[in-house]
């Protein structure tokens, strides 16, 4: 037995107690907590199985965003003190129970089939130099099935859209937080929201040779705004509702249009020529980068109870 | 046919910048997607199945888009109810003031919709069609959340976890699939898939996640307070559409796919549990109260019959000579019964909308005399109960007709027992709404009408004949699906 397999058994046992623990906490708000750490160790896992961009968008999205909505949610509900409930009754056993068959007998049958099939891998290398980047990922993403990720970005506008529409009329979709941050957080923020728009700028550019690209570029700016948003200075307040509803809106119909433009050019819908494939898909991750980021803000800053939107509170 | 994809698509980005102008933009759209889903449908029929390489990469790179008779006919579907749920809306929209926001709202998550069921129609790769149902459903939700006050946001909220709990076992079900065969393109996935443990777990997730996103019982618990909570516009969508696009996926999943996995004894139980479906779902309509939540507990009903194609198919498939004996019948007699049932949902829905919009009240006592006051919606309401129940000359009439030519011919005689059930007693709750109507009003109320339009009413009635129609011309629509028939008679 290898050092790495090791670590390997050792990781894959604390994501199970990790996600054991999140839904089975004594204390609710101690599940949101073990919840991110399960995000955190999800990312080192698709580390060691070899996929750093889907790494880096579980750790940004799988445990920063979400780890945020959630933890948010969890403090508006008052549920810092409250006790598990579904603690030691029958249903719960017979659902960990069943949860348990069914992780067995899953494991199993893909033990049955653990070597890949199919040529798709080989093929997709083959056929990289006509795809015009050089990262697998982005050209599965944006090429070769680019199709589906431009409905994966509809999908994000919908929960956008959906969000807007749950708010109260008349009620701006950016809470702010009332409290007196102290000096330290500001200055430490004006240091890294700029480091942030950086880094997010060099995932998106790095997207083409390397791990990186639209989604975890997006996630990144979004982390910068959800600090802004806790700091008081939600940046989705300083944008009218119809340039926001433009930003939401931009990766989808620029995808839209990138792929029309194809059409234009004798080729199929979203079928870049080999000469302006890298700038094409550059503009389309450029448009979706910003859309990812306004709605994930915008998942967070508009996260408040009704009444709790004017209040705000200590985050 | 990528037009009818995109149209309701680009339309919703428009509709989202300039929301002024949303409502006169979805209309527009919509009679071009009409356009585009009847010039597919020609092409089929002149040319057979249609193909279309998205970015250029031919499958299994790449991912294809297909129509044949079945997708070309869902296609007309969508947009046969589409047009008329977009002239009900705007015309609503147009007067109601006080609702004014939920048009703003509305116009973007119906269009993406829409384009969404479009995709799922036209997918023929199962990751793609997991991300085009992944967009119906959520916009689905977000529609419900435009109904009237707490009782919409938990239902909403309902649907959304079961919605979700399904689309992970699709997902997970996608996973294994890609493990075992190495592709995600349906037509590659039809020849390769052998009988192993893998398969057999891809087979059940995504099963049972297609069976609770089109509400076969005991998995419809969801439905009922999601589509009776929703506006009646997106009721009438909900109800009609997007659950059929799940049980289209069933249907095309198991009669490709799956079909050397398919265990006769498991259709046979889902067989079973759609002949429950009928009959709980009538019970539980006939005990209602109000008339939305009616309507409702009725589509839980009518989705069983779709399911009682399941054993009649796959016994066929297993019987030499069983295809052409009954087989195709009980295909297309479920189908059939999908359209027509849709379009009558949406007619029941629509004018229950005028109905409950004009008395202020969806409780069914409320509703007497309203004949008199609404002729045109309590018409529709009968017409499209006709063609419910079963009655000829409707769409409802030929599907039962030919469901239950094709459960005697297969010697599964048990399953006309629950066909004819479940028509009388859709005859039961139909007829007490109708007869409540029909009857004189109190006198000791006086039922004040809010003033209605006749576009709004005149919707209902167009999809109420449509469904009618379908009693009335047969060999058309049958001949468009026998283009690219699925099941390989042996």
């Amino acid at each position: 037995m290898t050092l790495e397999m090791l670590f390997d058994m050792a990781l894959v046992g604390a994501v199970v107690v990790a996600a054991a623990y999140a839904i089975n906490a004594p204390v609710l708000i101690a599940g949101v907590f073990v919840y991110i750490v399960f995000g955190v160790l999800l990312s080192l896992v698709w580390v060691r199985l070899g996929a750093p961009d889907l790494a880096i968008a579980e750790a940004a999205i799988g445990a920063g965003i979400t780890g945020a909505i959630v933890l948010d949610a969890a403090r508006q509900m008052g549920m810092e003190r409250r006790r598990n409930p579904r603690l030691r009754r029958w249903p719960g056993w017979l659902s960990w129970a069943a949860t348990a068959a069914v992780g067995v007998i899953f494991a199993g049958v893909f033990l049955t089939v653990s070597e890949g099939r199919g040529d798709l891998p080989q093929r997709v290398q083959a056929e990289l130099p006509r795809v015009g980047v050089e990262n697998e990922v982005t050209a599965v993403l944006l090429s070769y099935r680019g199709y589906d990720t431009w409905f994966e970005v509809g999908v994000l506008l919908v929960a956008a859209l959906g969000v807007l529409a749950l708010r109260a009329p008349g009620e701006s979709p950016a809470r702010r937080f009332r409290w007196d941050p102290p000096a330290v957080a500001d200055g430490a923020a004006d240091m890294l929201v700029p480091g942030g728009i950086l880094m997010a700028g060099y995932l998106l550019w790095q997207g083409s040779r390397g791990p990186g690209g639209a989604f975890q570029a997006g996630a990144v700016l979004a982390a910068i705004a959800v600090l802004l948003t806790l700091l008081g200075r939600p940046p989705i307040a300083r944008v009218s509702d119809r340039a926001r509803d433009a930003l939401l809106v931009v990766g989808f119909a620029d995808f839209l249009l990138v792929g029309l433009v194809a059409v234009t050019l004798g080729g199929a819908l979203f079928e870049y020529p080999p000469a302006w494939a890298a700038p094409m898909i550059l503009v389309i991750e450029s448009a979706v980068a910003v859309s990812v980021a306004v709605t994930l803000s915008l998942l967070f800053a508009a996260g408040g109870a009704a009444g709790d939107a004017s209040e705000g509170g200590v985050p | 046919m990528v037009a009818a994809i995109l149209l309701p698509m680009g339309a919703a980005c428009v509709a989202i910048l300039v929301r002024g102008y949303a409502a006169r933009i979805a209309l527009v759209t919509a009679l071009l997607t009409a356009a585009v889903s009847v010039v597919t449908a020609i092409a089929v029929v002149r040319n057979g199945p249609l193909e279309y390489a998205m970015g250029g990469w031919r499958a299994p790179l790449g991912i294809t888009l297909r129509v044949d008779g079945l997708s070309s006919l869902m296609l007309l579907l969508s947009a046969s109810v589409a047009v008329p749920v977009f002239v009900y809306a705007a015309a609503h929209y147009a007067r109601a003031r006080s609702d004014e926001r939920q048009g703003a709202d509305f116009w973007p998550l119906a269009l993406l919709l829409w384009g969404g069921l479009n995709g799922v129609f036209l997918s023929g790769d199962v990751f793609n069609q997991y991300v085009a149902v992944e967009l119906t459903s959520l916009a689905a939700v977000a529609l419900v959340t435009l109904g009237e006050g707490d009782a919409a946001l938990s239902a909403a909220l309902r649907y959304l976890l079961s919605t979700f709990a399904a689309s992970m076992f699709y997902l997970l079900g996608v996973g294994h699939l890609y493990a075992v065969a190495g592709t995600l393109d349906i037509p590659s996935l039809a020849g390769t898939l052998e009988a192993e443990a893998a398969s057999y777990s891809a087979a059940a997730l995504i099963t049972v996640a297609l069976l609770f996103k089109s509400a076969l019982f005991p998995l419809h618990f969801w439905l009922p307070r999601a589509h009776s909570a929703a506006p009646s516009q997106v009721s009438a969508l909900l109800s009609s559409l997007v659950v059929t696009s799940a049980a289209y996926l069933f249907l095309r999943l198991w009669t490709t796919v799956f079909v050397s996995v398919a265990v006769p004894v498991v259709g046979q139980i889902i067989g079973g549990l759609g002949a429950c479906a009928i009959v709980w779902g009538s019970l539980q309509a006939l005990r209602q109260q109000r008339l939305k939540v009616m309507i409702a507990y009725s589509t839980v009903a009518q989705m069983g019959y779709l399911f009682l194609v399941v054993p009649l198919v796959t016994s066929a498939l297993s019987t030499p000579g069983g295809g052409a004996l009954w087989g195709e019948t009980a295909w297309s007699g479920g189908v059939y019964h999908a359209i027509a049932h849709a379009l009558a949902k949406a007619a029941l829905f629509l004018s229950a909308g005028v109905i409950v919009g004009a008395i202020g009240t969806d409780k069914i006592v409320g509703i007497s005399g309203i004949a008199r006051q609404l002729p045109v919606a309590t018409y529709a309401f009968g017409i499209a109960s006709m063609s419910l129940i079963g009655l000829p000359p409707s769409g409802g009439f030929v599907a039962k007709w030919m469901l239950l030519t094709a459960a005697f011919k297969s010697g599964q005689w048990w399953w006309a027992i629950a066909i004819a059930a479940g028509g009388l007693l859709t005859a039961g709750y139909v007829f007490l709404v109708l007869g409540q109507g029909l009857s004189q009003a109190s006198s000791d109320r006086d039922v004040e009408l809010k003033s209605t339009s006749k576009a709004i009413e005149y919707s209902a009635f167009a999809l109420a004949v449509a469904a009618l129609a379908l009693g009335v011309r047969v060999a058309e629509p049958l001949a468009l699906l026998r283009v690219g028939l699925p099941i390989e008679m042996p």
